[in-house]
């Protein structure tokens, strides 16, 4: 008994120190570990409807999941992690945005699914030659369906000639000057098209960025000019020639001219979000100056388009470059964004393009 | 037949007995106390284990990979290596659940059953050293030396950049030496696996040589006249030497992993726990053999190959380490070996002949002035991996924190410090530590070549062959600061 | 007595090697701009050098993942993604060797992530291998001198 007491072992029989140290030892080594993942299981994060989604390189997987599945009205709560490099993650639509999900750092972002439909969540950070394809479906049914309703599909994108070669009659000899334009517009535009192109009587609302969305700016150019645009485009009135073409103006000063009026569509913030859209989403492959030589577009099918390249991009409009994102490239890398940017961002993305060939960001 | 008293145990002056405190030494005769930092070193590589196979890919956020190769790695060559020698053998967790199960117990000591008595009906007759559950084999002759951890740390070295950033390759690494230790010790007498297998015991045992702590019975006399040998047979209050040292004839720390048992056994109350000059079992000539020497070289060798590869800024050559194409490896396989077993060595013989030439040593046979002059690279090798260790773990210990909160990370907060960013300590200091590091072994080494020149001459001589060693170390030095504080191209 | 001496003389040599102001060879200061490229798993150029007092711009690029840098000694931290260009800069004041590594994590080898930034003259360098030498030196006439006869210090 005494033995016993002191915990110490005589004739064989193991004291309680022994005995402790025994429960001690199993207790922590098999406790520890199998708690913690016991806690995994039942604890922090792991309440409903916490839906784990694991990201890693396309090359070695993509995204854990390629569907999510919630019901509309339903708190969605995703816990995202990265297994190798720093990812991103957007869902398109929706307006949700984790940032950046480096690895060993989880991130968790909370929504509301109250619209149905199928929206595109995506990776916002290039990470692999395949980033653009490391997408996947949320799909927010209705009560009682089986089904999402499809996403909306736009007209446009069947638009002809979308992939047909452009090529401007005349590009300006120096980078347009907004500035220059603006003062050659107020001394002789201003007195039918109104100070800011608003419109009055017969003259067209020059100004409103619905107006242009259909004009290349060479077809301007060559109105003001006092020739038929390329291609017989015809103003609203219906005739090919302009009424006032400009007189005793240089070509620079048509240019001028065309800029200042690209620039009255839009507006220096949506500029700066569209700046912001094109640095997060396209400034890997195009470059981020545009010139189509961006790390990322080393591992395409086709080189990125050059989008300060005047030759081509001041052959196109506005609808034909929106139309051109959504759809994407067929084969030649170039992602298609229909289900991901809302018309708002599609928008003010072009507003940004245009600043590379035609400069309206001074 | 009484046994010889070595030089090396009746060298005494200078050193301090810490075990003559009352305190000291019933702290160190306190059996719980190995199990105690046993135990907790267990769960801490039991969880490490399940981190490193379970837990994120991404290594910097691994416990597994944190814990071990910054935190664990930074203590060991840091402070316990220099400082303690083989202390970390008497925490380490790897040999604890084997030696359990040998001895059937966790804390308590064989009793009065143990060692060589007639146990009682119905009791199985321990095997030597007072242990029950083991097969007990002996380990052969031919394997014991430490050829074998030789062999292991080259191979783990040359898989190291996989290692080092791949959790589920460090976590079944560690399972595999935690599994092989319990199987050893079922299999063989007592910590085999410790002594012969280890690849870590390899390399700590030799640098423990520069420690400036020690194991030693205070009075080898009294151990001339003492038959029962308890303190490696083993008797009621403790077990036989687990490491199959025997005390009595014990002059280096080279294989002795402080567990404290023959504090324990000692009826006399021999055995004593001392602090001295550091360097001393270097210069204990009974103990070179070639097996060290080797070890001396693949260190050496190592710690010039870890900077080039892990710390440079050649991507090429980090790919070829990474296992990145099989042509790419082969060449790096290669001239890894060759530089470990081949270049270092031959280096070296280079530096042995010319100091054998200088000093007049010619009388002596090479093979014996090569293993000795490979000691004096023990303290410039410890200062180069001390080097390279102050590096990457003041770069990367902040990892350690949020590790601690997200040890899967999985997004746990255990602790609320999950979300501290990754940031260097410290790195303005970081040369100047490396510079001074590297100097102090440097000048150790040359201490220790003039100790061993003098056993083999003196006079002009000695001074001769002196000139011509530190020639050598301090280049030696001198290529190692430029890894460290130059630039490498 | 000998060897308090040589223990006094070489400290006192230390100590100016240490202390004493480096001349320097080439012209100081100046702008530098240096556009670095980083990709797993390494920077390019690996090494920049910049003489001492410069005005450094270090721009930083990617071309496969996102990255970082930062700088060792003079507590820089820059990342970036691919298709976006960082710089930051700042006056190499400080001599020496400073590492450049990954500050976001950018796959397996990225605590190897490295690159080197020496601000020349590199006087700690040269500092440390002056300081041992001398401590080679001192060392070697230390243990030489002040030895009685030639008995050694033990008995074989």
């Amino acid at each position: 008994m005494r033995g016993w007491l002191r915990g110490d072992s005589t004739d064989g029989h193991r004291g309680w120190r022994e005995h402790s140290a025994r429960l001690v030892t199993l207790a922590l080594v098999l406790g520890l570990p199998a708690g913690l993942l016991a806690a995994r299981l039942g604890g922090p994060g792991s309440s409903s409807r916490t839906i784990e989604l694991v990201a890693r390189q396309p090359a070695v997987g993509g995204w854990s999941r390629e569907r999510i599945v919630v019901s509309q009205g339903e708190r969605v709560r995703l816990r995202i992690r990265s297994e190798d490099v720093v990812h991103g993650f957007a869902i398109g639509r929706l307006g949700v945005d984790a940032g950046t999900i480096e690895p060993g750092k989880p991130v968790e972002v909370e929504f509301v699914a109250d619209q149905p439909g199928e929206f595109t969540f995506y990776c916002t950070t290039w990470c692999d030659p395949n980033h653009p394809r490391m997408r996947g479906i949320l799909e927010v049914r209705e009560a009682g369906r089986a089904s999402a309703p499809a996403p909306p599909s736009t007209p446009d994108i069947a638009l002809r000639g979308l992939d047909a070669p452009r090529e401007a009659s005349a590009i300006p000899a120096r980078r347009p000057s907004v500035m220059r334009g603006q003062g050659l517009f107020n001394a002789q535009c201003a007195t039918c098209h109104g100070g800011r192109g608003e419109g009055a009587g017969r003259a067209p609302a020059i100004g409103r960025p619905e107006a242009l969305q259909d004009w290349s700016p060479v077809q301007v150019f060559e109105l003001l000019g006092g020739a038929t645009p390329t291609g017989v485009k015809r103003m609203s009135s219906g005739a090919a020639i302009h009424p006032q073409p400009t007189r005793g103006w240089t070509d620079q000063d048509r240019w001028d001219a065309v800029a200042y009026l690209w620039s009255l569509g839009t507006t220096p913030d949506r500029v700066d979000v569209g700046r912001r859209l094109f640095s997060r989403n396209c400034a890997a492959c195009h470059g981020e100056r545009g010139s189509g030589d961006g790390p990322g577009g080393k591992s395409q099918p086709k080189r990125p388009a050059d989008l300060t390249n005047a030759r081509t991009m001041l052959a196109g409009t506005g609808s034909l470059y929106t139309a051109k994102i959504r759809r994407g490239g067929m084969g030649t890398g170039m992602p298609y964004w229909g289900n991901i940017f809302t018309e708002e961002e599609l928008a003010a993305l072009v507003d940004y393009l245009w600043t590379f060939s035609l400069g309206t960001q001074d | 037949m009484r046994s010889p008293i070595r030089s090396g145990q009746t060298r005494t002056a200078g050193r301090r007995e810490l075990t003559r405190w009352p305190m000291v030494r019933a702290v160190l005769r306190w059996r719980s106390l190995n199990w105690i930092l046993m135990t907790a070193a267990l769960a801490v590589l039991c969880l490490a284990i399940a981190t490193s196979l379970a837990g994120t890919a991404a290594g910097s956020a691994n416990f597994g990979i944190v814990f071990v190769w910054i935190v664990w790695w930074g203590l060991l060559m840091g402070v316990l290596l220099p400082l303690g020698g083989r202390l970390w053998c008497l925490i380490c967790p790897v040999p604890a659940p084997g030696e359990w199960v040998q001895r059937g117990a966790l804390i308590c000591p064989p009793g009065e059953d143990g060692n060589g008595a007639s146990p009682p009906a119905g009791r199985p007759r321990r095997i030597g050293g007072g242990l029950r559950f083991t097969l007990g084999w002996r380990w052969p002759d031919r394997l014991r030396t430490i050829w074998l951890q030789n062999a292991g740390f080259v191979i783990v070295a040359l898989f190291s950049t996989l290692i080092l950033t791949r959790p589920r390759v460090t976590g079944w690494l560690l399972l595999a030496f935690l599994v092989g230790g319990i199987l050893l010790a079922i299999l063989y007498e007592r910590r085999a696996f410790c002594r012969y297998v280890c690849p870590v015991g390899g390399f700590i045992g030799l640098y423990s040589l520069t420690a400036p702590l020690e194991l030693r019975v205070r009075d080898p006399l009294v151990c001339q006249d003492h038959r029962t040998k308890d303190c490696y047979l083993g008797n009621a209050a403790g077990y036989g030497c687990p490491w199959l040292e025997q005390p009595w004839t014990m002059d280096r720390n080279a294989a002795c992993g402080l567990c404290g048992e023959c504090l324990r056994t000692c009826p006399k109350d021999n055995v004593a726990v001392r602090v001295r000059l550091p360097g001393a079992d270097l210069v204990v000539a009974s103990g070179w053999r070639l097996d060290e020497a080797y070890k001396a070289f693949i260190m050496l060798a190592c710690a010039a190959i870890y900077p080039l590869v892990f710390l440079g800024s050649w991507g090429w050559l980090k790919e070829w380490a990474n296992l990145g194409g099989p042509q790419g490896f082969g060449l790096y396989t290669l001239a890894f070996l060759g530089l470990n077993l081949v270049v270092v060595p031959g280096l070296h013989l280079g530096a042995v002949a010319a100091t054998r030439s200088v000093a007049g040593l010619q009388g002596l046979p090479v093979r014996r002035l090569f293993v000795a002059l490979a000691y004096p690279l023990v303290p410039l090798g410890l200062a180069a991996w001390m080097a390279f260790t102050v590096s990457f773990v003041f770069a990367n210990a902040s990892y350690a924190m949020p590790v601690l909160s997200d040890p899967f990370g999985w997004g746990w907060n255990l602790l609320g410090t999950q979300d501290l960013a990754w940031h260097p300590w410290l790195m303005g200091w970081v040369p100047s530590l490396q510079a001074i590091i590297l100097i102090a072994g440097m000048v150790g080494a040359i201490g220790t070549a003039d100790a061993v020149l003098r056993k083999f001459t003196a006079g002009r001589a000695a001074v001769r062959g002196l000139v011509m060693q530190a020639f050598f170390l301090t280049g030696e030095t001198i290529f190692f600061l430029w890894l460290y504080l130059g630039a490498a191209a | 007595m000998r060897r308090a001496i040589i223990l006094a003389v070489f400290l006192a040599l230390g100590a100016v090697v240490l202390l004493a102001p480096w001349p320097m060879f080439s012209p100081a200061g100046g702008e530098r701009e240096v556009l670095v490229r980083a990709r797993q798993y390494a920077y390019d150029p690996g090494v920049i050098r910049v003489p001492k007092g410069a005005r450094v711009t270090l721009v930083l690029e990617s071309e496969d993942v996102t990255h970082g840098l930062y700088l060792d000694g003079y507590d820089i931290d820059l990342a970036t993604a691919p298709g976006r260009r960082v710089r930051t800069s700042f006056v190499a004041d400080r001599p020496g060797m400073f590492r450049m590594r990954c500050s976001k994590v950018c796959g397996t080898l990225h605590p190897f992530m490295l690159g080197e930034l020496v601000v020349e003259p590199n006087t700690p360098l040269w500092r440390s291998v002056a300081l041992a030498l001398l401590a080679a030196a001192g060392a070697v006439t230390y243990l030489a001198v002040g030895r009685r006869g030639t008995r050694g210090r033990e008995a074989a």
